[in-house]
């Protein structure tokens, strides 16, 4: 499975890669990655999506809980949630 | 051979120094009198050996390995302390974050900076203030706790600051004086017991000529990207540093300080740590 193909899957359950670790500041997140040695400021809304990057839930169940949390339901954000994912992984922040 | 330190703690390392020349021991010695002292068995010995490479020099050795050769003058005093600081940064126990500390009743404020920023001048003054000192170069932040422990080794000022300090110029008369840049030996009266101080405050200092004294807060997740920029160690402790100046950055409040005069700055930092107490 190529990269590519795997970040549209979605059946996939994203979850933090190993090398990721995270501090909270209120609604926002640093997201530290050993790997690339970068680190990330997530706002609310990228904070949101990655807590519910765990392992357990798929593309769909991350952006219906989203759209849930923030209290919109929009086609936008759950295009905005999957192009989130998408750059989490590109960043080498999940497995 | 003139033992100079016995045995300095060195974030963790136990480190033994010994001088051949006593001359050389006279004027090195006051430059780490404050370092904290170790019980623990030595691990490293340092050398610094007089006429070791058959000239007039001096050579500086760590055990059998030979650092560096024919230092003269002053050049003796540098390579030693940066040598000492090259040693202090192989610690896993701290993250070493490239700043001035300052304390007041066990209450810490670190000041993060990269060189030039007026860092070493702004400390110099709150010592004069009778702040405590506890570096002007490395913040050694517990990685348990977040909490800074001391690392009290000579200030260094540039020639820019020394007409702020004409006071504090060193003996000239010393084959080791170096008009370029001055090593300040710390008082004792400055120097606080080796234990850990908790951070009340984090702040980026920058001297800019002319400019009205402001200090700016800086939100957390900026400030924590901020201190890690400046971590000597960051990348090789990863995520422990990480969370260690997390944990840092969420307890104490953090600030860019630009200033053109000492006096507002020291008040500035003084209003902080007032500001910081229990």
């Amino acid at each position: 499975m190529n990269a590519r193909r795997r970040s549209f899957d979605a059946f996939d359950r994203p979850r933090p890669s190993t090398t990721a670790s995270t501090e909270e500041f209120g609604e926002e997140l640093v997201v530290y990655c050993e790997r690339t040695q970068r680190m990330h400021c997530l706002d609310r809304q990228a904070s949101i999506i990655w807590a519910l990057c765990d392992g357990r839930r798929d593309l769909g169940s991350i952006a219906t809980e989203t759209t849930q949390v923030l209290g919109i339901d929009s086609e936008a954000l759950r295009e905005d949630v999957k192009k989130t994912v998408e750059r989490f992984r590109a960043l080498g922040l999940l497995r | 051979m003139v033992p100079v330190y016995q045995s300095m703690d060195l974030l963790g390392m136990s480190v033994r120094v010994e001088v051949s020349d006593p001359a050389t021991a006279l004027a090195l010695g006051p430059l780490v009198r404050c370092m904290p002292a170790t019980s623990e068995p030595t691990s490293r010995t340092i050398r610094l050996l007089k006429g070791g490479d058959g000239g007039p020099g001096s050579v500086i050795y760590d055990g059998d390995v030979l650092i560096s050769r024919h230092l003269s003058g002053a050049r003796v005093i540098n390579v030693f302390l940066w040598y000492l600081n090259h040693l202090a940064l192989q610690t896993h126990r701290f993250a070493v974050v490239h700043a001035g500390a300052i304390a007041s009743d066990g209450r810490a404020v670190i000041l993060p900076a990269p060189m030039d920023a007026g860092k070493s001048t702004l400390v110099t003054a709150l010592v004069l203030r009778q702040f405590d000192y506890l570096s002007d170069e490395f913040a050694a932040i517990d990685l348990e706790d977040g909490r800074v422990v001391p690392y009290p080794s000579a200030i260094g000022l540039d020639a820019g600051s020394f007409s702020l300090f004409p006071e504090l110029k060193p003996e000239t008369s010393t084959e080791f004086y170096d008009p370029s840049h001055w090593y300040i030996a710390i008082p004792r009266t400055s120097c606080v017991p080796y234990r850990s101080h908790t951070v009340v405050a984090i702040v980026f200092p920058t001297y800019s000529p002319g400019a009205k004294c402001s200090v700016i807060p800086v939100d957390d997740p900026a400030a924590l990207a901020l201190v890690a920029n400046e971590t000597l160690n960051f990348f090789d402790l990863g995520h422990i540093a990480f969370r260690a100046i997390g944990m840092m950055v969420r307890r104490a409040p953090t600030y860019r300080l630009l200033f053109g005069n000492l006096d507002d700055a020291c008040a500035a930092i003084s209003r902080l740590v007032e500001a910081g107490a229990p």
